[in-house]
């Protein structure tokens, strides 16, 4: 962390929202992806990522400043989503909503195939992940979109190493055996079309 | 055909001896079930690191920054109307207290106003008198303490109690006036 953000934290654990603004500004993206990673749609990851930060806000005092910031904002997060989740699957949460789905990045995609292809592969990540319990989904997502080792997801989970382990094993597991599933069914999809199409002339 | 413990290490992650991966990779040649669960896992990992982070909506800190100072203000209001209604109840209290007690003293003075006046009076006397032994005690006391240190004593006395009087004050100057530092 720089030192710029050491003293926006000074400032901000007196109860400057402008400070922590400056930290909000730092944070939004890792802490919104992680959101929408979990929750699936924009609106549901918005609302999440600002609640996250209004949460470490307002104990930003409860901050052990030995943990690196970046690990204390993503658990605050991920336990919100992982709270919501379950709140929601009560009423039947949805991840299909195409209105509320993945939108292009701006920068990195500038050719629409690539925003095309990229939006397909949004959108089946989001499918593989919607199979995935809440605490299952954020240990995934936190290992392949953070680069997080064994002991970070379990510090910022809350979980042992040997519970994050079997967690990572039996996710990596359901995710194969899905995609494995999904492709022999587009094969018979496949198969089924070709022999119901007419022969070329 | 048994697949274990194949099938366990192709989930595992990065922690297979080299010898453990030779037998995997031996096995994988041979076995279409292992091997299309290991295809699988590869490309759900490939296709995780295609997809990019995704960014917030433009705006985002701003909806934050003004959500928060809206946050902000509802907690002072929230404060405000406990404080109000502490306040409230402990006047209210107060008011019943003092009341409760004019009543009492008022009906006590008017079935019966000579023992009140003689029950007042014995109070005050006997005030005065603890006063009095408290005086008497402290007088006994400094007496003893003046004949007791001699001068240089008092002297040494003194100046401690000044340089602790001193840095007490530097502490609390700094304590107030330097902001909590963080460390990251």
């Amino acid at each position: 962390m720089s030192e710029n953000e050491s003293l926006w934290l000074v400032e901000a654990s007196k109860g400057d929202v402008d400070a922590f603004a400056r930290i909000v500004e730092q944070y939004q993206k890792p802490v919104f992806n992680l959101c929408y990673r979990m929750l699936g749609n924009v609106e549901d990851a918005e609302d999440a990522a600002q609640e996250a930060f209004l949460r470490a806000f307002k104990s930003i005092r409860r901050y052990d400043p030995r943990r690196p910031f970046g690990t204390w904002l993503l658990s605050i997060a991920s336990h919100y989503c992982i709270d919501q989740l379950r709140k929601k699957k009560a009423k039947g949460f949805s991840l299909d909503d195409e209105e509320n789905s993945w939108r292009a990045p701006e920068a990195s995609s500038p050719k629409p195939e690539t925003v095309a292809i990229q939006r397909e592969h949004q959108a089946e990540v989001q499918d593989l992940l919607t199979i995935l319990n809440p605490l299952d989904r954020a240990t995934i997502v936190l290992r392949y979109w953070y680069d997080y080792s064994y002991e970070e997801i379990a510090k910022t989970l809350n979980l042992s190493i040997s519970a994050v382990k079997s967690r990572l094993h039996r996710a990596r597991k359901a995710l194969a055996e899905q995609w494995k599933a999904k492709e022999s069914q587009e094969k018979i999809l496949n198969v089924e079309r070709a022999r119901h199409e007419s022969p070329a002339f | 055909m048994s697949h274990q413990p194949f099938e366990q290490w192709i989930f595992t992650v990065g922690e297979l001896s080299s010898a453990e991966r030779e037998k995997l990779n031996q096995h994988l040649e041979h076995c279409q079930h292992c091997r299309s669960l290991a295809s699988a896992m590869a490309d759900v990992e490939n296709m995780f690191g295609d997809v990019a982070m995704i960014a917030p909506p433009a705006g985002f800190v701003e909806r934050w920054t003004s959500r928060a100072k809206q946050a902000n203000m509802l907690a002072l209001e929230k404060r405000y109307q406990w404080q109000s209604l502490i306040m409230l109840v402990a006047v209210s209290n107060g008011i019943v207290f003092f009341l409760a007690g004019m009543f009492f003293i008022l009906n006590r003075l008017f079935s019966s106003p000579a023992d009140l006046l003689i029950t007042i009076l014995n109070r005050i006397f006997a005030y005065y008198a603890s006063l009095q032994a408290v005086q008497l005690v402290t007088w006994t006391l400094l007496k003893v303490l003046f004949d007791m240190i001699p001068p240089i004593g008092w002297g040494v006395l003194l100046g401690s109690g000044m340089t602790g009087l001193i840095f007490w004050l530097i502490l609390v100057r700094k304590l107030v006036y330097s902001p909590r530092r963080v460390r990251i």
